[in-house]
């Protein structure tokens, strides 16, 4: 229905409500992304492979690596260039491989750890460089995919290595300074760490610590960032999430790392699986709990710090959470089953927008006619009034820049090839 | 079965008993209930009574195209429902749904417009003549104008070219010419040399699957298996430092027992036996980032481990000797996993491309043959 005739309120819910789908992947999905603007939905599933759906069918397009290439462990984390054409993905299999989606056959690069990975994640894609934590390292590493054999930087800071802060577990990159990476330690450790490209040489880099501190006794499971930089949130195996406001200046000389909010299950006191912000400036914080007790996802409102909602619907425990802003959809999957859940918002048709004149009623009324409602007006006054209507330019090939929640619209996601082959070979086998 | 039973048609009056006429005593048949008058009958194969084929409403043209006939109340399952289920049963399974109806079959009329003559067994016509009838009609009505065959050349004669195109001038092999097969086989390169090379030799397509396949067949497919080989070959020496270990710690005579392999090819642990008093077994890791050489021999691997065993390595010979190893755990069977599969997938993309070659192949084929006909005739 457009966009126009739907009721203003119900458009503008700034989160989904309502399971309305399932994905019955067969393959146990382990986590899950979607594309920039949602058209896609990639699963990352136990078996190493990673399957595409399209989320206007809802049905697989496309399997990664159905040449060769595919991962032989479960895959640990996926992310999609922003302009939709690359995927990175990181297994326990210990590789870290970048897809074409122009040629999803077989990984475009790919890069060999002696551990398995953490998580991965895109630094600056047009340059196909992605920062990966892996298990039992004390150092991020950076991979430069640019090249054919991809390079791998480990980040390390000269003063980090006398004081033990444990192995790096997770880490994400500022969307405000992408040359700034924020990471978490098994040992509660959060640090801001720049990298400084040398324009003369483009492989040489330097690395150096912004800000570091130690925000808790236990792992840091998980850190994410709002879209516009300045809220982060911290997932600890001590059973808390911690909401930070950030503040950096230009030159990054002062950084600010100020606790917000802690959330805790103070009855259950159960630990979070995952966590995920909404979008700008990250006004909810969704989060999914451990147990096979719970099913549902938390909503908090990150300003004051309330629950808002739960999304209930999941017949299971969930773990991963993805949430897109172009279809305001939140994606999670099952600890079981494997399903994915995904949660979206539901807009009742309001057929009476179609003639703005009428007017929805629950019970009959008798109609009072107005005064002039039936008065004959001269014609040549009416015709004058029409041609004055339709003298207003009316635009219809001009699209719209953002839509109704601010997200750019002229931004696209690539459009993955038809496998044509495919279709060739199941035919061959029927 | 009632269910599936049809009522009985609109035209047909209600089942009635009667055999014989009332007043004459002279046996009648059909649904009209009248008296046999030399009117073509037709015999129902359900309830053995005679019908006429008029008020069957069948036109008494295809009388020789019955092949089993049922009245109307036999298909609505009034009468001859008394004849034993196990003769019908035996029907059913012979020839399928289409007896369990009870419905009036025919057979197949020759190809001839109006003839109305059942087919010989494999055939189309009813007889050769018509056979060739039907043929000339086809020919007659063939156009090949549009083919730029000039007026001049008989339509006969052009069809016959056509016929002898094929490799073999034979009857058989233009009875292939519609199947699969056939257009499989490779073309025969004299009809059109040039043609030949432009379209089929120097196809892009297909030149850059064979290359393909080529690759895999002489790069990939060797690499992987090699690598494989290597791998297990390693996994193989690292169980037997590990086996090493343990005879030297347990000197006792147990150690034959724990000596069995512990990375197997699948890098599963053997299990501990229970109730067996030996010391815990020693294992160490093993992870080694390039293993296509083997390190220094068993005995000399684990002299020298027990030499350093107390400073603190973590790696020996780029050997990983943590005897409890977080980081690589599974490292062997992960890594054998992933050779395995690419031997998989190497195979499969061979029948993948086999395929597509084929499918290529086909197309131009068609194409050729196509060309070729246009220019000759």
């Amino acid at each position: 229905m457009n966009l126009l005739l739907q009721d203003p309120f119900s458009v503008l819910k700034e989160y989904p409500e309502k399971l309305t789908f399932t994905l019955e992947n067969p393959l146990r999905t382990e986590c899950l992304e979607f594309s920039t603007c949602g058209n896609y939905l990639a699963l990352g599933c136990s078996n190493g492979d990673v399957v595409i759906y399209d989320m206007d069918t809802l049905r697989p397009i496309t399997v990664l690596g159905s040449e060769s290439g595919a991962h032989v462990r479960s895959v640990q984390s996926l992310s999609w260039s922003p302009d939709g054409r690359y995927i990175i993905t990181g297994s326990r299999d210990w590789c870290v491989k970048l897809w074409d989606l122009n040629k999803p056959e077989r990984p475009y690069r790919e890069t060999l750890f002696e551990g398995p990975i953490w998580n991965c994640k895109w630094l600056d894609a047009e340059n196909l460089r992605c920062v990966a934590t892996v298990s039992e390292e004390d150092h991020v590493f950076m991979i430069d995919f640019n090249h054919e054999t991809p390079i791998i930087h480990q980040i390390r800071i000269e003063e980090d290595i006398e004081s033990n802060k444990g192995h790096v577990l997770t880490c994400c990159v500022n969307p405000n300074f992408p040359d700034v990476i924020i990471t978490g330690t098994s040992k509660g450790w959060l640090s801001l760490l720049k990298i400084d490209n040398h324009q003369m040489d483009n492989n040489a880099f330097t690395f150096s610590s912004l800000y570091s501190t130690k925000i808790v006794n236990s792992n840091i499971k998980d850190i994410i960032i709002s879209q516009n930089g300045d809220r982060l949130a911290v997932n600890s195996s001590d059973r808390t999430i911690r909401q930070y406001a950030v503040q950096m200046s230009e030159d990054l000389k002062f950084v600010t790392v100020d606790l917000e909010h802690r959330y805790q299950d103070v009855i259950n006191k159960l630990q979070w699986n995952c966590i995920f912000f909404s979008n700008g400036s990250a006004e909810y914080l969704v989060a999914s709990t451990h147990g096979s007790s719970t099913r549902e996802l938390y909503l908090w409102e990150t300003g004051s710090g309330t629950l808002v909602r739960v999304l209930e619907g999941a017949e299971e425990e969930l773990m991963d959470i993805n949430w897109n802003f172009y279809n305001m959809c939140i994606a999670s999957n099952g600890f079981e089953s494997g399903y994915v859940y995904i949660w979206s918002i539901v807009i009742p048709p309001k057929w009476s927008a179609l003639a703005p004149d009428f007017e929805e009623i629950e019970e009959n009324i008798e109609y009072q006619e107005k005064e002039d409602e039936f008065d004959q007006v001269g014609e040549l006054e009416q015709q004058h009034e029409l041609i004055q209507a339709e003298e207003v330019p009316i635009d219809l090939t001009t699209k719209e820049r953002y839509d109704v929640r601010g997200n750019d619209l002229l931004r696209q996601d690539f459009v993955i090839p038809m496998d044509y082959q495919r279709i060739l070979l199941m035919h061959s086998k029927k | 079965m009632q269910a599936r039973l049809s009522s009985l048609p609109v035209w047909c009056p209600p089942y009635s008993k009667t055999k014989k006429d009332p007043i004459t005593g002279e046996d009648v048949y059909c649904i009209c209930k009248k008296q046999d008058t030399g009117e073509l009958m037709v015999g129902c194969d359900g309830c053995d009574d005679w019908f006429h084929f008029s008020c069957m409403r069948i036109p008494i043209k295809y009388q020789k195209l019955v092949a089993s006939f049922y009245c109307p109340y036999c298909q609505a399952g009034i009468t001859g429902m008394d004849k034993s289920e196990a003769e019908e049963k035996t029907v059913e399974d012979e020839t399928g749904d289409a007896i369990k109806v009870r419905k009036t079959l025919w057979k197949k009329k020759c190809r001839l417009e109006d003839c109305y003559e059942p087919c010989t067994e494999r055939s189309k016509y009813c007889s050769r003549q018509h056979g060739k009838e039907f043929l000339q009609e086809v020919l007659s009505k063939l156009d090949i104008s549009g083919l730029n065959v000039g007026e001049s050349v008989d339509k006969e004669a052009f069809v016959k070219t056509l016929i002898q195109q094929n490799d073999r001038d034979d009857f058989q092999s233009f009875i292939r010419a519609g199947q699969s097969e056939f257009i499989d086989k490779d073309v025969p390169k004299s009809l059109d040399n040039q043609l030949y090379e432009s379209l089929i030799a120097n196809d892009r397509k297909v030149n850059e699957l064979i290359n393909q396949q080529s690759i895999i067949e002489t790069g990939t497919l060797p690499k992987a298996k090699e690598r494989v080989e290597l791998l297990e070959k390693y996994i193989d020496w690292i169980s037997q430092v590990n086996i090493k270990f343990n005879e030297d710690q347990n000197s006792s005579g147990t150690t034959d027992e724990n000596s069995s392999s512990k990375i197997d090819k699948g890098g599963k642990k053997s299990k501990k036996k229970k109730g067996l008093k030996t010391k815990p077994k020693k294992r160490i890791c093993g992870y080694i980032s390039n293993f296509t050489e083997l390190p220094s021999s068993v005995d000399k691997f684990v002299e020298e481990y027990e030499l350093h065993k107390d400073d603190g390595l973590t790696t020996l010979q780029s050997v990983c000797i943590k005897t409890r190893c977080i980081k690589h755990s599974e490292w062997s069977s992960m890594l054998l996993d992933r050779y395995l599969q690419e031997v998989e997938l190497a195979e499969r993309h061979q029948e993948r491309i086999q395929l597509l070659l084929q499918t290529r192949k086909r197309q131009l084929h068609i194409q050729y043959y196509e060309k070729v006909t246009k220019k000759q005739s």
